[in-house]
């Protein structure tokens, strides 16, 4: 594979946007990465649009909405995940020299309202809120964890969310520990503002080849370094009906590919994006992800650590720093985008390497390093 | 030969739902129905007993003034919707019976008779009243939603089954609610209308008492059935008139199904759903086999008023499920059990 490069990102604000919308989403959206990435659309060889829902209009309508130039279009659809699976495509496509530059554009707006936990439920699920709920009780069961310490994720989350213009969730005061708990319970021990609004919106990157970046002007670009896509592995007491998502050691597996392809280690990574849709989630995703040895991410948790300052005071890296899925929105094929957009802002801020982890319904977990660009 | 009285179609089952105030969702909300365990959607047994008692007048048959008279509906099956009906009777003057048929199977069956003895006032539990106008728009819309024959005006018999549409007036109207069964697990058994001083017209006003009989049990192919009358008594200034009768079945609880999963011959794996092929990729084809009904409990929680669980099942497999309303306990053993509403859910060992 030859180096792979996102060259820009762009993202409209997460949220609730009226049935109809999503042209100008996804314009917005793509117009913002491209402009970042100092390129028009008709320098595209190929177009990935990862989505969701089943009526969000579908990407090659929405390509020609940028431009009718019979470029290469790709639909990515992995739920929660698609985001994710259309930057692993533009990889794979940039990667392989099949294609110089792709749009990816990650976009969630149905044109009718129609609730994407419902659909879930459709394919026989249990809603959502509920296997997160049994996650979170299993844990609370085996390791003494308490509703607190999924309130302190959560809230950190929502910490985040307050310095970021695109959340979803923007809160005026400081969101406490006691605000998280004392928030609606919907599945015990999981309050409302432990969980994802969901909501609609758009992001893109521009992904590319080296040269393409250097023609382009690379100041910005970072280098999206591996993509690894894990399905389900079966082991004894695995959940064939109803479980949205297989166990929690997809993740633990799918971390571990991404850090033997790249040869780098839980150290180097000094920020991480993951499917918090769920607080419960992120706690199993500091053990899962490498970053605290089984049965220790309450305590470091209870430190400060995966906070701000994380990385300065315990070598370890600061999680959801958008605000995650739980305060920065969870729209479906954008999240994944977000989470990119994210990772190319804390990189040219300075920070070295970055890890996207997301979860698709069915299911698979995607894991993504990225990297500051040599020699800027 | 036996009169065809076609099908009833759910036109026929919304407009008697409205006409009689049964709005019993089993029978026309497929997702309820399918949740009480029910293959499809069926009448009422009122509807088409109307049908039967309105053929029965059709031909002939007549609601007597001179004397006291009774009118038996039985019912012995339900009527799926689109399911042909056929209707034999036999119409005398001093007793008319007939049966209605649908797939080679009785449905309904038919007594109406000259009887020597007045109703006579009964008593029971939950006792309830009202006045009872018999108005002309209510009887006119009940008419049609049971073919009644002939224009309804002021005057007019109304149809015997009209009484039905006491649960307009009734404080509490619901006759299933009346009896306490489970209502997913209910059928109307018998209905009997016991009249004197000449049928129900339009323009009379009845006081109305109502109660709940005593409760019986028969031993039935299933298991044990419970049967209950609610009985409404309608008296005018010469006294009881009619005693309105129906007797309420609550069906025995189906006993769960095991589930159905796959079995490995090659590792003793167990697998649910029921799948073809081995997980490790080799192909190898597995065996049907029958799901442990009982495990330990990994974990739980409750979302929306009903609660969900995993079950690790003692074969090896971890089930996601419902579980029965209450308090749970992570690593105690649970056993599958059927709700009320027919769907599986397990329970507290």
């Amino acid at each position: 594979m030859r180096d792979v490069m996102v060259l820009g990102t762009g993202m409209v604000p997460f949220g609730r946007y009226a049935p109809g919308s999503a042209r100008r989403l996804a314009v917005d959206a793509s117009v913002s990465a491209l402009s970042d990435a100092g390129c028009a659309f008709a320098d595209l060889d190929a177009f990935v649009c990862g989505s969701a829902h089943p009526l969000t209009p579908r990407g090659v309508y929405l390509a020609k909405e940028l431009g009718v130039t019979g470029l290469a279009v790709l639909h990515a659809e992995h739920a929660s995940a698609s985001g994710l699976a259309a930057m692993h495509l533009a990889w794979l496509g940039v990667g392989s020299g099949a294609y110089e530059a792709v749009l990816v554009l990650g976009i969630d707006c149905p044109e009718s309202e129609q609730s994407a936990l419902e659909i879930i439920e459709g394919e026989g699920n249990l809603p959502a809120p509920a296997l997160f709920a049994m996650w979170a009780n299993r844990r609370l069961h085996d390791r003494g964890t308490t509703p607190r310490h999924l309130a302190a994720v959560a809230a950190k989350n929502w910490n985040y969310a307050r310095d970021n213009p695109y959340a979803a969730r923007r809160a005026a005061e400081p969101i406490t520990v006691e605000k998280v708990l004392g928030s609606r319970m919907v599945a015990p021990p999981l309050t409302s503002m432990m969980c994802t609004p969901w909501g609609e919106g758009a992001a893109a990157a521009v992904v590319c080849s080296a040269e393409f970046a250097a023609r382009h002007g690379a100041g910005g670009a970072v280098r999206m370094r591996h993509s690894h896509i894990e399905s389900e592995t079966y082991s004894p007491g695995h959940v064939f009906q109803g479980a949205i998502v297989g166990p929690p050691d997809m993740s633990r597996r799918a971390a571990a590919a991404l850090y033997e392809a790249t040869g780098r280690g839980p150290s180097d990574v000094d920020v991480v994006q993951v499917h918090d849709a769920f607080a419960i989630e992120e706690l199993y995703y500091y053990e899962l992800l490498g970053f605290a040895g089984d049965g220790e991410a309450e305590g470091l948790l209870g430190k400060g650590a995966f906070g701000p300052g994380s990385r300065e005071r315990f070598g370890l890296p600061e999680f959801s720093t958008h605000g995650g899925l739980i305060a920065g929105g969870h729209p479906g094929g954008p999240t994944g985008l977000a989470q990119v957009h994210e990772t190319v802002r804390q990189l040219r801020g300075g920070r070295s390497v970055g890890l996207c982890h997301m979860l698709g319904a069915g299911s698979v977990a995607i894991t993504q390093l990225y990297e500051r660009a040599r020699g800027s | 030969m036996p009169d065809r009285l076609g099908a009833v179609h759910l036109a026929d089952v919304v407009r008697y739902a409205g006409a009689s105030g049964d709005l019993n969702p089993i029978h026309y909300d497929p997702a309820f129905n399918r949740a009480a365990g029910h293959d499809g959607l069926f009448a009422m047994g009122a509807l088409h007993g109307g049908w039967l008692v309105s053929h029965v007048v059709a031909e002939g048959a007549t609601l007597p003034a001179d004397t006291p008279w009774s009118l038996r509906l039985r019912y012995h099956g339900i009527v799926p919707l689109g399911l042909d009906l056929e209707a034999e009777s036999s119409v005398g003057p001093d007793r008319t019976t007939a049966v209605l048929t649908g797939g080679g199977e009785r449905k309904v069956g038919l007594d109406l008779a000259r009887v020597d003895a007045p109703p006579e006032a009964g008593a029971g539990r939950d006792e309830q009243r009202c006045t009872f106008p018999v108005e002309l728009g209510t009887a006119k819309r009940f008419a049609e939603a049971v073919r009644w024959p002939g224009p309804l005006g002021p005057g007019s018999p109304v149809p015997p089954t009209y009484l039905s549409v006491l649960s307009f007036w009734l404080p509490d109207p619901d006759p299933i609610d009346r009896v306490r069964f489970d209502r997913a697990r209910t059928l109307l058994g018998e209905t009997s209308i016991h009249v004197t001083g000449g049928p129900v017209r339009v323009g009379e006003v009845f006081e109305v008492r109502e109660y709940v009989g005593d409760e019986r049990v028969r031993e039935g192919r299933a298991g044990e059935m419970r049967l209950v009358d609610l009985v409404a008594e309608l008296s005018d200034d010469t006294g009881l008139r009619v005693a309105y009768r129906n007797t309420f079945i609550l069906m025995p609880p189906r006993a769960p199904e095991a589930l159905t999963g796959s079995a490995d011959p090659e590792t003793g794996q167990v697998f649910y759903p029921v799948r073809a092929l081995s997980v490790d990729g080799r192909l190898r084809p597995l065996v049907e086999s029958a799901l442990a009904t009982e495990g330990v409990l990994y974990s739980w929680t409750t979302y929306a008023g009903a609660a969900y669980g995993q079950v690790d099942l003692d074969d090896g497999v971890r089930l996601q499920v419902r579980l029965a309303p209450g308090e749970h306990r992570i690593g105690e053993r649970y056993r599958l059990g059927a709700s009320p509403d027919g769907d599986r859910w397990f329970a507290h060992a």
